[in-house]
């Protein structure tokens, strides 16, 4: 079962790299994935691998477009810090306890926050994570536990 | 008279524009910030938008094509790669030890 998502995965990817139906590209990439994927499925998938029911899933698609908004808006409000002559940097590290059970929705928090306006994830300690910010203000979303709960919707509800 | 052409021409000429402008933006946050911990924000976010506007013009300026497919899946790399890069460089220098620069001295951070 994991061989087989493995290998498919492997098989979408050497189809767009290849970008080519001709015989000898289509059985070299069947045979080339099935061997990947039989390895990866053993030695790279995780124990318990993230699994989404749909309704997860259609979450996720519509979280996809917010969190690209969100990567312009913190690309420019960095440049409006660094391009101000005064550059009005005063940073802080805050910390926040969360409340995730899954590793998913820990990895999708943390990619979440470096995306957002002024923040950084730096480090996490089972579930506290810290957070380096530009300035104070922009640590509101976290320090409220919006971000966590938008993230929470889309991986555990 | 404007063909489909120019108008392609010209989108991507903006869009390459806008992601030389915010590489440039990110290398002079990457000069002026005062630490290790602001300047990795300016590497990774400017960087990501600048990566990933240079790339949008690539595959407008190509047309719908297989190679297309592999400029968008190259943003998605960038995307995902970017992030995770900023939050390990930011952990490493969190777990050496290194204090983040702070404007007012005497705050517990």
């Amino acid at each position: 079962m994991k061989t087989a998502q493995a290998s498919t995965l492997l098989f979408a990817f050497w189809l767009i790299l290849t970008g080519s139906l001709g015989l000898l590209d289509l059985a070299l990439g069947v045979v080339v994935s099935l061997f990947l994927g039989a390895w990866a499925a053993r030695f790279l998938w995780p124990a318990d691998a993230p699994a989404l029911t749909p309704r997860q899933a259609g979450r996720f698609l519509l979280y996809i477009p917010r969190l690209l908004t969100s990567v312009v808006m913190a690309a420019l409000q960095v440049a409006e810090v660094v391009l101000d002559p005064r550059m009005p940097v005063d940073p802080v590290v805050i910390s926040h306890r969360t409340s995730f059970t899954r590793d998913i929705s820990r990895v999708a928090y943390a990619n979440s926050i470096t995306l957002t306006p002024g923040t950084l994830a730096v480090d996490i300690d089972s579930d506290t994570f810290y957070v380096h910010c530009l300035a104070e203000h922009f640590a509101t979303d976290i320090a409220t536990g919006d971000l966590e709960r938008r993230v929470l919707r889309v991986f555990e509800e | 008279m404007i063909s489909a052409v120019d108008i392609r021409n010209a989108v991507t000429v903006v869009l390459a524009a806008v992601g030389a402008l915010f590489f440039l933006i990110g290398t002079i946050g990457l000069v002026r910030l005062p630490d290790f911990y602001a300047r990795t924000h300016a590497a990774t976010k400017c960087d990501t938008v600048g990566a990933g506007s240079l790339l949008l013009a690539l595959a407008v300026f190509n047309g719908v094509d297989v190679s297309t497919l592999k400029i968008i899946a190259l943003a998605g790399l960038v995307l995902l790669s970017s992030p995770t890069i900023g939050h390990a460089l930011a952990r490493a220098a969190h777990r050496t030890g290194v204090a983040p620069w702070q404007a007012r001295k005497g705050r517990t951070s």
